[in-house]
């Protein structure tokens, strides 16, 4: 649905996405991750045609963003970071210009207003004013907005920053339920947003997407090798020596301060992992525990983007 | 057509619900309704001293001295009100980001210009009719106004405060700070108003000197003012409005591009 191949922006010089190439088949969510300036907006306002790219192509449902921008947006629900509000206006009048302006038939109009505002939770808000309203608010509308032509792409930039955890919570889910008939990107900061609501995950970092895959392989590391938890009850017992006589273990160390606590390094496969179970049991040191460790994205995100002071997570 | 329409209405109907409307509005109808009672006043202070001079009254009528001179300061006064209208038009998209909105909408740059520019003109054109008032308290006490060159004054009119929006318009592109459209779009309209004064000294500045007049907002609006539609003028003013129309969109368009 949007493929995205060495796109390229830079301003004044300084560029701001380098060769970003990565691919959204329809239906899928993907969570656009990186730290603060690293790219995701400008990808974004490329995509929705708001700015053109310095090289590269992206199509989305096969039209080109550049040659074709009346049609890529005619299929793209965007909401920015900053939720393009008229302040002066009702929401239900905000949302009528905007179906109007995206060509929701005049006469469809006032049924869309309803279906976006039910599923966005403004349902008995419709005639208050946008000024007044809070931050929490305010993001709906935004996102209303956004759904209001049902686009098959939404484009969502950071769409639960400054909201409270129960807005953050509504609004994933909202996200959520887009999954299937919608294909969404939406970018964050968060990581947990992304393992909560998305099932691809593209991570940025200084304009470059240093990894993009479905959320599950990301986790499952390069599949060579896996870590192991291991937890003995008896102390004392020559445990690393053992195990590392096994072959396929790569290395045994104490997990923590914990006694009996085990790191393992192995290759990965069951029939190993049952050889260890088996030794362990025995010698009689006693198997408490023995975990596969997948390693969480949390860990991807912060050894591919370097230093955990940088992203802010 | 119905893009445009839309962008128009929603403009329109915000001048309604923005303060800085109401108190345009209000100074404004202050303003010309007090000139307007100033020409009454002197009006009828010629018609006295023309009752003792025929020659002289055969040449007074209402037109000239009410209608003409009432829509030229109107003309003064817009050089001052048509920046500030026009000044949030584009501006205040760029800074609510709301500019981000218009232009991933499914709609052309030239569509939306054409809508932000008819929205501001409607408001306009709204101001225009308040002051409507004015000649009809005269047509109301029986005077003998013509109505032919009332025509010709508010075509002319309407034109004019048109080229002061398309210039504001313009000079509301350029930046996201409303002062600065403000300022950048009354020194436009101001330096059209006068660039033909030049023209008009010693006898006239020759080639050059009819050059300018002929680039002078305010010397096309006198031809109005006499109940004359030249379709120089008509032409002139057109040029100038789409002229502006077109920069704008290319500054719109060219801002995609930084």
């Amino acid at each position: 649905m949007i493929e995205v191949e060495r796109l390229s922006k830079s301003f004044g010089g300084r560029p701001a996405v380098k060769e970003v190439s990565f691919r959204v088949a329809k239906g899928e969510i993907l969570g656009f991750l990186g730290p603060n300036g690293a790219g995701k907006t400008t990808t974004m306002r490329i995509l929705t045609c708001y700015m053109p790219a310095s090289s590269g192509t992206a199509r989305v449902a096969g039209f080109d963003v550049f040659e074709q921008s009346q049609e890529v947006r005619r299929r793209i629900g965007y909401l920015p970071e900053n939720p393009p509000l008229y302040d002066e206006m009702t929401i239900r009048s905000y949302l009528d210009f905007v179906a109007r302006i995206k060509g929701v038939p005049g006469r469809q109009v006032g049924a869309r207003i309803d279906v976006v505002a039910a599923r966005c939770g403004l349902g008995d808000v419709l005639s208050r004013v946008i000024g007044h309203l809070s931050r929490g608010y305010r993001q709906r509308v935004g996102l209303a907005q956004a759904l209001i032509n049902d686009p098959p792409v939404l484009i969502l930039d950071e769409p639960t920053v400054g909201l409270d955890p129960a807005q953050i919570k509504e609004i994933r889910e909202v996200i959520k339920g887009l999954a299937g008939e919608h294909t969404v990107i939406f970018s964050t900061h968060i990581l947990s947003e992304v393992t909560a609501a998305c099932s691809h995950v593209a991570i940025i970092n200084y304009g470059e997407v240093v990894v993009s895959g479905p959320l599950s392989q990301l986790a499952a590391g390069d599949g060579a090798t896996q870590r192991i938890h291991l937890q003995v009850a008896r102390e004392g017992e020559p445990v690393a020596q053992t195990l590392m006589r096994l072959p396929g273990v790569h290395s045994v160390g104490s997990d923590g301060a914990r006694p009996g606590a085990y790191a393992l390094t192995v290759e990965a496969s069951a029939e190993l992992r049952e050889r260890i179970a088996a030794e362990v049991v025995a010698r009689g040191w006693g198997l408490l525990e023995m975990t596969p460790l997948t390693p969480s994205l949390e860990d991807i995100y912060l050894s591919l983007t370097g230093s955990g002071a940088r992203a802010a997570a | 057509m119905r893009n445009i329409w839309t962008i128009m209405t929603r403009e329109l109907r915000s001048y309604f619900v923005s303060p800085i409307a109401y108190v345009i509005l209000t100074f404004f109808l202050f303003i010309v309704g007090y000139f307007f009672l100033a020409l009454v006043l002197q009006y009828s202070e010629f018609s006295m001293q023309a009752s003792a001079n025929p020659m002289w009254a055969s040449q007074l009528n209402l037109h000239d001295v009410i209608v003409r001179n009432f829509y030229s300061t109107f003309g003064v006064i817009m050089i001052f009100v048509a920046p500030i209208l026009s000044m949030r038009i584009l501006a205040e998209e760029r800074r609510m980001g709301t500019a981000e909105l218009l232009l991933t909408a499914p709609i052309s740059t030239g569509q939306l210009v054409m809508g932000k520019y008819l929205g501001a003109l409607g408001f306009a054109a709204f101001m225009l009719l308040l002051t409507f008032q004015y000649p009809l308290y005269l047509i109301m006490t029986g005077a003998a106004l013509e109505k032919g060159p009332l025509v010709a004054v508010y075509l002319g009119t309407l034109l004019m405060v048109g080229a002061f929006l398309s210039a504001g318009l313009f000079s509301s592109s350029l930046s996201s700070n409303q002062i600065i459209s403000a300022i950048v779009g009354f020194v436009i309209c101001l330096f059209f108003w006068v660039v033909g004064f030049l023209g008009g000294i010693g006898g006239g500045g020759g080639e050059y000197g009819e050059l300018l007049k002929a680039l002078s907002i305010s010397e096309h609006y006198e031809d109005f003012l006499k109940g004359v539609i030249d379709t120089g003028s008509v032409v002139y003013y057109l040029t100038f409005i789409a002229f502006g129309l077109f920069l704008t969109q290319r500054v719109i368009d060219s801002g995609r591009w930084r």
